[in-house]
């Protein structure tokens, strides 16, 4: 069945179809609309359009109006009197040229006189409406479309009632005749919006004036049936309707005034306003539904070719592969097909590849599993064991030959549980029988142990099989559907293996008994098979010898390699004999092991004898005795070393017997140390050799439980002769024979003990010395210092003379000497010491630099001694000599200390040393103190230049804040916190506090609040940028008032760099403030003066105008032409002010307004503003030539009013020329615009003056204006920072100038 | 009816005239500085007990008065439900940018600058009185 709908092609089309029909209904809604929207556009322009027209005509007939009313108050003509009326029309008419005539009616309809000159045929109007209303209602009336009796011409009539003052009586109607061409012209220039037309018609419908295309004729009644209808009511509104040229329009009516029957008509063409949208629809739907014509067709053909086709070649391919031809495939689908389409085809063919592909496989696979099926086949009858395989429902799966021989299988259906039963199937060695059952559960326990073994017994037969049965799950995937069973009959195997059992365990047993007494023994075995000579060695003896295992060739003559030279002719001689007696022998023997050590070994050997007594063999072990051996041999070694020890020690030694306490045996160094001879010591107990006092000692020792060994303690012995002496004894419990003895070594040690009082003794020396340094180093003077060293150096050294010499240079005469004595000397105290000579012995010493031991002796015999000097009398011998030289860190010889007559022997080396070691201890002091006495010196120089220093200082100082004291500024120095430290006296003056209140943070006090946040923010920025800062702050002055200050300050640096403080001055620029502040309200009170101008002067300006035109109305002025005259002259002063000071204002505007800079387009500017110079004067002719494209940035409405005063003046200063020209454009290259007429011109000699304010170069009377535009344009310049000039000469017209800057603007206030 | 604010008595003098040049006789109220105004209309003071529902059709109103400036007048009669839809016409002798946009926020329907010339400001004061009080509709026409 065909489903129209189903089929993707028309479903293709039936989707183009769906979405063009929305697109149609949206484009005709949207035009509907438009055409609304149009519609009520027109209808707003059309009021606007019909109601300013109205305005414009009402405002033509009442300027008639006004004039007729003027005019009918005129007395000449209220007096109804035909004299000078004439003359007077004649006079007015040309003021009012709006008007084609002028005239009065009688009261008859004649005219009585008019401006036109045709007086001959008396014109009659009474017959007309307009006359007839303004003499019967006696009010100003219009007429209709007339066509006038004097001129012939097209007019429209407005006639004014003329009454007498005294009576009020009507004595003729004025009027005023307009023609309408006059009023076409007017309705002209009213510039309606450009696609309107207007029409104005009087009450009866007649044409008075209509745009010039809309095909109206003047005077003939309008051919719009709509227009005709509103007249005919004289209802206002607006209508549709058809045109006169029979077009759709819409007309818009609107009466003029109140009771003028003057209407006016505006229209605008239907079309117009909704034409396009109009025809546009219609366009925009044939488009449309071609476009969906289109759209279907292709889609039908589309669908056709890229889907259909395609899709019944795969059905048919579908068909063909059903039928079982696997080589069909899809053949080229045409170019058209669509993507999927061609993807569907690709895969299909792909598919039908893979099901070939399988098939072949398939059938390779049914072969391979045939073959291994016959392989498995041949695999299991050729097994010995027997395969059984079971499912879980006992059925047998598989048996091969093997299984048939064991059991009898060829009984079919029996059922595998029941074989057990059937066979005698039993668990070995047990009357179990197998359950096949529970192996074919699936959590069967016997299929834990793989194999286990089975009995088949016969019933009946004693005949028992084992066999090993190994059972296998059959599995599925995880499930298991059966077992598979391999037997193997191991019956005669087990037999065999219960038999070797037992003979192995016998063995095992045996050998395990031998091994361990040959192990535990180190004992190796051996054999010798006689008639072979092939010696056998068991493990053990490999070991023995050292050899490994096996590398022993089993010959006698290897095993004498090894054996030591010196024992092998034993060994062979012993063996031999032992061979021939056949009897046991033991030998023992020394063997060389491969490590080349020896090695101790005993041999035992016997004979076995066959039964005849022949010896077959020899058997026998062998010992490692090595370690017996050496241990005997040590022994003896040691006894030996010991006695030689005892006997030849240098130390004293015995055995003493510690219950008698007397010596069993003594050495000869024992025997030399104590005096008593060998005999004697067997005498003496242990008492004899020790002083009494040490015999309680003795006991405790002996009889104590002290310990058996004991070394290190100390005791004092006495020899044969009494002396004493110390030792060091070390015993130990030794046997003795049978007895327990002691054996003691005695060691002198009175050297050591010696040695160790010395040390003593240098210690102490030591410790002197090191409070003699300290002593010596805690003197500050050099006198000081020289005294402690002589007296430490008597002390320490232990002498009764000191004395200490300091060489100043060679002259001996200028050395310093300080002397230390003992009470030996108690009466030398205080002696003076004699001047030194260059010549003695300490004289030597300081040459040498080496110092001088000498003894009393030696002294008194030295050939440099120059003896005491003239106390050489009195003077005690001295016991030796000591002198050292003091040497400096130069190593030059400063002078000498020397020491003289000892307290206790002579000077040792050791006080030589102590003297050395003082000497350099005193040179150091000395010069450490003569070094700090120089800097001392040093310190006091310095500070008087430092004094000096600092006097120069002060003195700079008090110039500086004098300096600053009289500055005329605050000046002020702070320390890098901002504190200050220092305001001068004009601080105080303005500020009136002491001291205390400005320094520190004090001045803030005085500080504006306001300013406070500013100050700290300056002095942040300069703190952290260490640079100047500066700004302005104000300062509350002694009298309450703030004065402003301008502030300044400066870092000041260190020589390192660093800020060290701040120095500041404040300025007082109140005054300059006050000025300024002036200069801003003088500013703003010119900006209330020109304010006031506008509003202030020009208000007088209004009364003056006003009252005296109401004063030209007065009744009896108009008699009064002089007074007419006066009146008018003081409207054209007033007016002259009016401009004048709206000049003014203009100027003061361009001033103060505060400009915005954009792209202005100058010559658009200038064209605009020509064009309207031209609409007001219509019939000049003047030939303009502006510039395309001037373009330049500045303020328009400025640039505006500029380019107004400029091209005005251009066109007012040729207005007396009949070719005037006027040109607006831009020198080349250069942003300098012009605007050039030809002109009066100007003399150039005049041009300073051309710029300024109410200057003026020609009279009122020749061009009328204030003088103020250029002064305008002059400075709209300056505020665009530009210049401008002009070039003239009298009657060659002029040029000006303008240059702008680029884009900068001067604002007000900043300039 | 149309309410005149104006202190200025020469002016007065001229508005009067040139609002009844052309033969009008349209009503006339005068308030001769702010304060007379705002009692005028809102029935205090002297004008105590007039019918306050009965407004000015037209207020010309001038903006440099005594007491009361012309702009406070105009806001507190915008402030009012009474008089906030009353067309309110400011005349003055001022043309500042400042004056012109300070009432047109304050609420007025129109600026007009006294023009010094008498005939261009009778004819302007004709235009005004022929748009408010005959082409303007303030209420819903019964």
């Amino acid at each position: 069945m065909f489903r129209l709908w189903g089929s993707l092609r028309a479903q293709l089309v039936l989707l183009v179809v769906v979405t063009t029909v929305p697109l149609m209904v949206w484009v005709t809604a949207n035009a509907y609309w438009q055409a609304r929207a149009g519609l009520e556009r027109a209808r707003t322009n059309l009021h606007f359009a019909s109601s300013m027209g109205a305005l414009h005509v009402a405002q033509i007939i009442e300027s008639a109006r006004a004039t007729l009313v003027t005019v009918a108050s005129t007395a000449r003509i209220q007096s109804g009197l035909p004299e000078g009326c004439a003359t007077f029309f004649r006079s007015v008419a040309p003021q009012l040229p709006a008007y084609g005539s002028l005239g009065v009616f009688n009261p008859d309809g004649h005219v009585r006189c008019s401006s036109l000159a045709k007086d001959d045929a008396p014109v009659f109007a009474g017959d007309r409406r307009y006359f007839q209303e303004a003499m019967g209602a006696g009010r100003f009336a219009v007429s209709t479309y007339t066509r006038s009796r004097i001129s012939q011409a097209e007019v429209i009539l407005f006639a004014q009632p003329v009454r007498r003052p005294d009576d009020g009586r009507v004595t003729g109607v004025a009027y005023a005749a307009m023609d309408l061409r006059t009023l076409q012209r007017a309705m002209d220039q009213l510039q309606l919006p450009p696609i309107t037309r207007f029409r104005i018609m009087d009450r009866d419908g007649t044409v008075l004036a209509a745009s010039s295309d809309l095909r109206e004729t003047v005077g003939s009644r309008v051919r719009v049936p709509v227009l005709q209808r509103a007249v005919a009511s004289a209802v206002a509104g607006i209508e549709d309707g058809e045109g006169a040229d029979g077009r759709r329009a819409m007309f818009a009516l609107v009466p003029v005034g109140a009771g003028t029957g003057v209407f006016v008509s505006v229209s605008l063409d239907r079309e117009v306003a909704i034409g396009i949208a109009a025809k546009q629809i219609g366009l925009q739907l044939l488009g449309l539904f071609l476009l969906m014509l289109i759209g279907c067709y292709l889609a039908w053909r589309a669908g056709g070719r890229a889907i259909l086709e395609p899709t019944r070649q795969i059905l048919e391919v579908t068909q063909q592969l059903q039928m079982g031809r696997g080589g069909t495939r899809v053949g080229l689908l045409p170019r058209s097909t669509v993507d999927e389409l061609v993807q569907i085809s690709a895969g299909f063919n792909r598919m039908a590849d893979a099901l070939q592909q399988r098939e072949g496989q398939h059938v390779a696979f049914e072969a391979q599993v045939r073959h291994a099926h016959d392989q498995l086949d041949l695999v299991l009858n050729s097994m010995k064991e027997a395969v059984l395989a079971v499912d879980q429902d006992s059925r047998l799966l598989l048996s091969n030959h093997a299984a048939a021989m064991l059991f009898d299988l060829a009984r079919p259906r029996l059922p595998a549980a029941r074989w057990p039963a059937h066979f005698g199937l039993y668990h070995a060695g047990t009357d179990r029988l197998l359950s096949l059952d529970r192996l074919l559960r699936p959590d069967a326990p016997e299929r834990a142990v793989a194999d286990f073994d089975l009995d088949v017994r016969k019933p009946g037969g004693a005949d028992v099989r084992t066999l090993r049965c190994s059972v296998q799950p059959l599995l599925s995937g995880a499930n298991m559907f059966g077992i598979l069973m391999v037997m193997t009959d191991i019956t005669d195997i087990r037999a065999l293996q219960a038999a070797q059992a037992r003979n192995l365990a016998d063995l095992e047993e045996l050998q395990r008994k031998l091994v361990e007494a040959l192990e535990t023994g180190r004992i190796g075995n051996w054999e010798f098979d006689l008639a072979a000579q092939r010696l056998w060695w068991s493990d053990e003896t490999y070991v023995l010898f050292g050899l490994a295992k096996g590398g022993f060739d089993g010959r006698f003559a290897t095993v004498l390699q090894h054996i030591h030279p010196d024992d092998r002719d034993r060994v062979v001689r012993q063996r031999d004999s032992a061979i021939a007696a056949g009897e046991v022998h033991e030998v023992e023997y020394r063997i060389v092991l491969p490590d080349g050590s020896l090695r101790w070994m005993n041999q035992i050997g016997r004979s076995y004898c066959d039964a005849r007594g022949r010896a077959l063999r020899r058997a026998g072990v062998v010992q490692d005795i090595t370690e017996r051996k050496l241990t005997e041999q040590a022994l003896l070694a040691s006894e030996q070393r010991y006695v030689a020890l005892f006997k030849q020690s240098p130390l004293p030694m015995w055995v003493s017997d510690p219950a008698s306490a007397r010596f069993l045996a003594v050495n000869e160094a024992a025997v030399a140390q104590y005096g008593y001879s060998r005999e004697e010591f067997s005498a003496l107990t242990l008492r004899d050799i020790r002083p009494a006092s040490e015999w309680s000692r003795l006991e405790g020792l002996l009889h104590g439980a002290g310990p058996a060994d004991q070394g290190g303690e100390r005791w004092l012995h006495r020899r044969k002769d009494g002396s004493e002496f110390p030792v060091e004894i070390v015993w130990k419990h030794i046997p003795h024979g049978d007895r327990r003895a002691m054996f003691v070594v005695a060691l002198d040690v009175s050297a050591r003990v010696r040695a160790e009082a010395e040390v003593h003794d240098d210690m102490q020396t030591l410790r002197r010395m090191n409070a003699a340094a300290q002593a010596i180093a805690g003197q500050a003077t050099l006198q000081g210092t020289l005294q402690q060293v002589v007296v430490q150096a008597r002390g320490v050294v232990g002498a009764h003379l000191a004395v200490i010499t300091l060489a100043q240079g060679d002259d001996w005469a200028q050395a310093i000497n300080k002397v230390s004595v003992s009470d030996k000397y108690g009466d030398w105290q205080g002696r003076e010491i004699p001047a030194q000579s260059g010549r003695g012995m300490h004289a030597l010493v300081c040459e040498t630099n080496q110092p001088l031991r000498l003894t009393q002796a030696e002294f008194e015999a030295h050939p440099r001694r120059s003896g005491f000097g003239a106390h050489a009398g009195d003077h005690p011998p001295v016991r030796g000599w000591l002198a050292v030289p003091l040497v400096g860190a130069d190593r030059k010889n400063m002078g000498v200390l020397q020491l003289a007559d000892k307290v206790d022997g002579e000077f040792s080396e050791r006080d030589e040393y102590v003297a050395i070691e003082l000497a350099q201890l005193a040179a150091t002091a000395i010069e450490k103190t003569r070094l700090i006495e120089e800097v001392r010196n040093f310190n006091a120089h310095l500070e008087a230049r430092i004094a000096r220093r600092t006097a120069e200082l002060a003195r700079q100082e008090a110039l500086f804040r004098a300096l600053a004291e009289q500055a005329p500024q605050v000046v002020w120095t702070a320390d890098t916190s901002g504190a200050v430290s220092y305001l001068n006296r004009h601080w105080f003056d303005l500020t009136g506090g002491g001291a205390a209140d400005g320094l520190g943070y004090g001045w803030m006090t005085a500080l504006h609040p306001d300013d406070l946040a500013g100050v700290r923010t300056q002095w942040r920025l300069g703190r952290r940028g260490k640079a100047t800062f500066s700004g302005v702050r104000r300062i509350r002055a002694l009298n309450g008032s703030y004065h402003t200050m301008s502030y300044r300050a400066a870092p000041v640096h260190d020589a390192l760099g660093q800020v060290s403080f701040w120095v500041g001055i404040d300025t007082d620029i109140t005054e300059f403030k006050a000025v300024e502040a002036a200069l801003v309200l003088s500013n703003r009170e010119l900006a209330a003066f020109s304010y006031s101008v506008s509003h202030d002067l020009r208000s007088p300006l209004s009364a003056i105008d006003g009252f005296s035109r109401l004063l030209a109305r007065q009744s009896g002025m108009a008699a009064q032409p002089q007074a007419q005259h006066y009146l008018t002259r003081i409207q054209a002063g007033v007016a002259q002010m009016g401009q004048m000071i709206e000049g003014l204002l203009a100027l003061a505007q361009v001033s103060r307004a505060s400009l915005r800079s954009e792209p202005v387009r100058l010559d658009r500017i200038a064209r605009d503003i020509l064009e309207r110079l031209q609409a007001s004067q219509p019939d000049r002719r003047v030939a303009v030539t502006v510039e395309e494209g001037l373009t330049l940035d500045g303020d328009p409405r400025l640039l505006q009013v500029a380019m107004e005063n400029l091209l005005g003046n251009a066109w007012k200063f040729s207005a007396q020329r009949e070719d005037a020209a006027i040109a607006v454009g831009q020198l080349p290259g250069q942003r300098v615009f012009y605007v050039q007429d030809n002109g009066a011109g100007f003399d150039m000699a005049y041009s300073d003056k051309l710029f300024g304010v109410f200057q003026r170069l020609h009279s009122v009377s020749e061009f009328p204006g204030t003088g103020i535009g250029l002064a305008t344009v002059q400075r709209i310049v300056a505020r665009h920072e530009g210049r401008v000039w002009a070039q003239s000469g009298p009657g060659s017209g002029a040029t000006f100038f303008f240059s702008v800057a680029d884009g900068a603007l001067v604002q007000p206030g900043s300039g | 009816m149309i309410l005149v604010v104006e202190d200025n008595p020469d002016h007065l003098e001229l508005t009067l005239m040139a609002l009844q040049e052309d033969g009008r006789r349209s009503e006339i109220a005068v308030a001769r500085d702010g304060v007379e105004a705002i009692s005028y209309l809102f029935g205090e003071g002297v004008h105590g007990g007039r019918d306050t529902t009965h407004q000015p059709d037209l207020v010309l109103l001038d903006l440099k008065l005594p007491k009361l400036t012309g702009l406070e007048v105009l806001q507190r009669m915008r402030g009012d439900p009474r008089t906030a839809a009353v067309p309110v016409v400011i005349l003055t002798s001022s043309g500042e940018e400042e004056d012109i946009a300070a009432s047109y926020r304050s609420g007025a329907n129109s600026f007009m600058r006294k023009p010094v010339d008498f005939g261009e400001f009778t004819e302007k004061l004709r235009q005004v009185q022929d748009y408010w009080l005959q082409v303007n509709q303030v209420k819903a026409s019964g």
